[in-house]
């Protein structure tokens, strides 16, 4: 069995997504390797079939027809009327709550209790905690493997996003690899707030950027999200 | 707010309004239901014509609308708890293709569809971005604001669950049987 590639150097061949070099190495061991050249046929292929299932022949139109005006229109529209108001009078029927969002609605959206979404944010450096935050994250989605779960780092709980400090990079990229709705969130104004002081921060390749952590949590919390801090 | 309409922004509406189709077939592959499908697109590209300011560079027009319908189909995960599971998503009724395609296609393409469907979402949106809108690894980190890293192992799995679920169903020389 051929390992010279893996199953993503592959991918990226077929995707076109390989630099001019790689690319050579790839098509030079296909035409000598007829496993290799296999495994590249199977690929295509899989990408043929997924495109075909999806061709716009055999999927259902867009029902819904396009705008005859614009939105824009509506804005003036609305904007004449409430001109036109204002010189009525005060005594005019209250502005209708928007179709989308009754009252009700608007509450429930920011009470509905949901379980499956956990925040665990950490903002100081002690691995132990680390270490803490990174159990909760398995044990939970472990027991729960679609739920959705962000740890987000600020101030010096970065270290454990950082490539050049953390312990547990490891365990990180696994927790990553084996779950595909856990993310690790670092917070941009700690890594410009470390910058400015002289350290040349390197986030791990796992994680994404927030612009202010703090924002991100109260955001989610308002959305439900259970928050944990560690 | 908005008395005088620019000639630009007018034709930028225009262009938004004729990649309907396009953000609509995204739509339908991530969540197999017509009816959603067009929810989503028609929610992605108001969005998209209320926020056009923040449209940097016209040539990205698509991208952008398709990281506005990621956004917007997040929204519908959040506000709908019995669609917030992957299992429910994945009982979702997948629409029947279009009379033009004869039985063995339509067989094919309904198989294809249920294997689409069992993937994980994340895994689910990224192959139809890559395979069907035929974007870079690094224009559906972009999208989906995820790491690069994350788009190829995403890809990798589904990839690799999509063989695995097709071939044993479709006998085992299919895959191969279709390359030209």
């Amino acid at each position: 069995m051929s390992t010279r590639f893996s199953e993503e150097q592959l991918n990226a061949f077929v995707d076109g997504e390989l630099a001019a070099a790689e690319r050579e190495e790839v098509l030079a061991a296909s035409s000598s390797d007829p496993e290799i050249a296999q495994r590249l046929c199977a690929l295509r292929a899989g990408k043929d079939l997924l495109r075909h299932a999806y061709d716009r022949n055999v999927l259902p139109a867009p029902r819904r027809a396009p705008r005859g005006r614009s939105r824009w229109t509506h804005a003036l529209a609305a904007g004449v009327l409430l001109a036109f108001g204002i010189v009525v009078g005060a005594q005019l029927q209250r502005v209708p709550l928007p179709a989308t969002m009754t009252l009700s609605g608007w509450a429930s959206h920011f009470f509905v209790a949901q379980p499956g979404r956990i925040l665990v944010h950490l903002d100081h450096a002690d691995p132990e905690h680390m270490e803490a935050a990174l159990d909760l994250v398995g044990a939970y989605l472990e027991k729960n493997g679609s739920a959705h779960v962000e740890v987000v780092v600020n101030n010096r709980g970065l270290d454990m996003l950082r490539a050049d400090r953390t312990p547990f990079a490891g365990r990180i990229a696994e927790l990553e690899y084996r779950y595909d709705n856990v993310v690790f969130i670092a917070c941009e104004r700690a890594i410009a707030r470390f910058e400015q002081e002289g350290e040349q921060v390197t986030i791990l390749p796992q994680a994404v950027r927030t612009r202010n952590a703090i924002a991100h949590i109260a955001e989610r919390v308002q959305g439900g999200w259970t928050y944990i801090k560690v | 707010m908005l008395w005088f309409v620019s000639p630009q922004r007018r034709e930028l509406a225009r262009r938004i309004e004729s990649n309907r189709a396009r953000v609509f077939r995204v739509a339908y592959a991530w969540c197999h239901d017509a009816a959603l499908a067009d929810d989503l697109t028609q929610d992605a590209l108001s969005r998209g014509l209320d926020s056009l300011d923040q449209l940097r560079d016209e040539e990205r027009l698509v991208g952008w609308l398709l990281s506005i319908l990621h956004r917007c189909w997040i929204d519908h995960l959040r506000g709908r708890r019995d669609c917030e599971s992957e299992e429910a998503l994945a009982e979702l009724p997948s629409d029947e293709p279009g009379p033009e395609a004869h039985a063995e296609a339509r067989e094919t393409v309904r198989q294809v569809r249920l294997a689409v469907e069992a993937l994980p979402l994340g895994q689910r949106q990224v192959i139809t971005l890559v395979d069907l809108e035929e974007l870079s690894y690094a224009d559906v980190a972009d999208i989906l604001g995820i790491p690069i890293g994350t788009v190829m192992s995403r890809l990798c799995r589904a990839r690799g669950a999509l063989r695995a679920l097709l071939e044993p169903a479709r006998g085992e020389n299919l895959l191969l049987r279709r390359v030209k």
